[in-house]
């Protein structure tokens, strides 16, 4: 059970980062993450499955895709949208979202694939210790999820990009006064959340399968960020914790049937007590 | 002058739409015309496609062959998107075309009430290809409504006692993983569950996933701390798969049981080569290479068919029927002397015995077959293939009447 807990949180932590380092930059809410994660992870397997490569591909091969299309996506979407009202580049990723589905259906006909068994690649357990045993591409999600969470921590913390990107999204004006290129670090910003986003995919896809459905994974992982706060890095980690734990809780102990609406109960809880999160700052907070 | 012209364009347009729509009319007047609304697109796509598309093949086949009696074979294809208005509104666009014969309609049983009002309003003789619901089923189905598929009550009791031929003399400990959906739920929690009581199993529970869950490894991983020996699922594609997936996964040494007459089923059992994993299954298998495989293996591969080749045979079948019904009907073909046959057709031709493991019969009170054969396919880790490891095993099919009360 603490395996599954722990993949879980890994997925919803990792997904989460994405909505935060947007939100972070631009004040956005992607409500298209969802979807990109979704088609990443059916474009990822394609490409393997159709080029025959080695499987593990689809990692890096997702993770470009998702950079690729966030900047795009930024450049042709959110960037013509500057001026106007945050809710209108809500509204567009909504949209977005909408037309991606589609897409995935003409395409793929919203086929369940299971990229693993597919692709022929061992995901059997692995013991950590007695009483813990974890798939190999489960630990491989933890793992990258701790390194990608501490990484992007210490990006924005120490690294001067990263100190520029918090700046701008501070305040933009004053950002762009000081010569910074907010353009190109919001597109930037936008680059890294989507490529996160689809490296999440490809791993999701190989650990468990590929379907128009998980993109409800992503609707969860909005849960997290609004849980942690959508400005808080390290909020994302005790927000997964609380909703993967609550959700395999119900699932193992009371009845799987409700454990799909537990993370929307824990968000509606939490935003009675603390509308800004549980490490997020209470003056991020936008009422649209 | 300008007048002249334009009256001049306007009689030679209206001449040539004239002669188009009579050598169409011509065309119509000397083949047989099927119509097909089918769920080609959205979350049911995926299993109603390669249905879809194995009757288109099979047709293509035919044409090549000569056709029926003759004569050739339209199909008029329409995606109805699962959406009841939408397969009512294919139903009516049919009904009006000159010399449509029949509908083939491969569909989820959402689309059924709202298709077969209309289909019995105007008599449009009907094969659906699914499951088999009201009003196809004994005793009193609607006269045009036709199946030639399986049956979800006989298919609820079978599946049980397929567990137990296979755990032959072993005390069973046994789970239910099915979906949040009515069919399903029900079928599990009210007609599986406590017949396995009944026989003797210690059920466990019934773990109802939601529709959306895709990762069954916590349900399966609950199942094996409880000590479950057993585990059978019969319901979504991908609950199904996933939950074999788990079993694989956490290495567990269960017997699991699911219905194979979803498209990937056997697929992903030969991708998975687990041993614990079985799957109730309602044709042979294309790899016996009997006359009938190898027709489905070249028409698969001649008319381009996309699907794993084992994904054909539900759609197959169904074609196969309708063929049938067409050459007995003869020439000229009215729905109302199709509607006769297919109240008293058979077909039991070799082929149909070899992929169906019988032949399909309908009555005017049984309009899906009475009795349906089943085998259960495992895989073989000694010669590496999936085996049949319980052959064909055939129940008759039960009277609905009680159970729609």
């Amino acid at each position: 059970m603490l395996a599954d807990i722990l993949v879980l949180l890994s997925i919803y932590a990792l997904l989460g980062a994405g909505y935060v380092i947007v939100y972070r930059s631009s004040r956005v809410l992607n409500f298209a993450y969802p979807e990109i994660f979704m088609v990443s992870a059916y474009l990822g397997f394609a490409i393997v499955a159709t080029v025959q490569i080695d499987p593990h591909a689809i990692f890096p091969v997702g993770f470009v895709i998702g950079v690729v299309a966030g900047i795009l996506i930024y450049l042709f979407l959110m960037a013509p949208m500057a001026g106007q009202p945050v809710f209108a580049a809500v509204l567009v990723t909504i949209g977005l979202g909408i037309i991606l589905r589609g897409l995935v259906y003409i395409e793929f006909t919203g086929q369940s694939i299971f990229p693993g068994s597919e692709l022929g690649v061992d995901n059997s357990t692995v013991d950590i210790f007695e009483g813990l045993s974890i798939t190999r591409y489960g630990l491989v999600m933890v793992v990258a999820s701790l390194a990608i969470i501490a990484g992007l921590l210490l990006f924005f913390r120490y690294s001067r990009l990263g100190m520029q990107m918090r700046a701008a999204s501070f305040d933009p004006k004053l950002a762009a006064y000081r010569g910074m290129n907010i353009h190109l670090l919001f597109a930037i910003a936008w680059g890294m959340s989507l490529g996160i986003g689809a490296f999440a995919g490809g791993l999701y896809g190989m650990n468990y399968q590929i379907g128009i459905a998980i993109s409800l994974v992503g609707i969860k992982a909005l849960v997290v960020a609004l849980v942690g706060g959508m400005d808080s890095l390290t909020g994302l980690v005790p927000a997964a914790l609380i909703v993967a734990a609550m959700e395999i809780l119900v699932q193992r102990f009371i009845d799987p049937a409700l454990s799909e609406v537990i993370p929307f109960i824990v968000l509606v809880v939490i935003l009675l007590i603390r509308p800004w999160g549980l490490l997020g700052t209470k003056e991020m907070i936008d009422r649209v | 002058m300008r007048y002249i012209q334009s009256f001049l364009i306007l009689t030679v347009a209206v001449f040539l739409t004239a002669w188009g729509s009579d050598r169409n009319q011509a065309r119509a007047a000397d083949q047989y015309i099927l119509g097909l609304s089918g769920v080609m697109s959205g979350p049911a796509g995926s299993s109603y496609l390669p249905m879809v598309e194995a009757i288109r093949v099979y047709f293509e086949k035919v044409n090549d062959q000569g056709g029926i009696n003759g004569r050739k074979v339209k199909l008029i294809i329409r995606d109805s998107a699962n959406d009841p208005l939408r397969a009512v509104a294919d139903l009516k666009s049919f009904a009006d075309t000159d010399g449509l014969n029949a509908v083939i309609f491969p569909s989820t049983s959402a689309t059924v009430g709202a298709y077969t009002k209309e289909s019995r309003r105007i008599s449009m003789p009907t094969i659906y290809v699914n499951a088999c619901y009201p009003p196809a089923t004994p005793p009193k189905p609607n006269p045009e409504f036709f199946c030639p598929g399986i049956s979800t009550l006989v298919d609820a009791f079978t599946i049980v006692d397929l567990l137990f031929e296979l755990m032959k003399g072993k005390k069973i400990t046994l789970g239910f993983v099915t979906s949040d959906v009515p069919g399903a739920r029900i079928a599990a929690q009210k007609l599986m569950a406590p017949y396995a009581a009944k026989k003797g199993a210690k059920v466990v529970g019934v773990a109802v996933a939601p529709v959306p869950m895709m990762d069954l490894v916590p349900i399966t991983r609950g199942f094996k701390d409880k000590g479950v020996n057993a585990i059978i699922s019969y319901t979504y594609t991908h609950h199904m798969l996933a939950t074999a997936e788990a079993v694989g996964k956490l290495n567990y040494d269960v017997t699991y049981l699911m219905a194979a007459n979803i498209p990937g089923a056997l697929t992903q059992m030969a991708q998975l080569k687990n041993p614990n994993i079985h799957a109730m299954d309602h044709f042979s298998l294309v790899s016996e290479d009997k006359p009938v495989h190898k027709d489905i293996v070249a028409a698969a591969k001649k008319y381009g068919y996309d699907f794993p080749v084992s994904d054909i045979r539900f759609g197959w079948r169904a074609a196969m029927v309708t063929e049938a019904a067409l050459k007995a009907c003869g020439w000229p073909c009215s729905r109302e002397k199709l509607v006769g046959v297919l109240n008293t057709l058979k077909v039991n031709d070799p082929n149909m015995v070899d992929l169906n493991g019988g032949p399909v019969t309908f009555t005017k009170t049984n309009h899906t077959s009475p009795s349906k054969a089943y085998r259960v396919y495992s895989w073989s880790t000694a010669k590496n293939a999936l085996v049949t490891s319980v052959d064909w095993f055939v129940k008759q099919e039960m009277d609905w009447a009680p159970r729609k009360k």
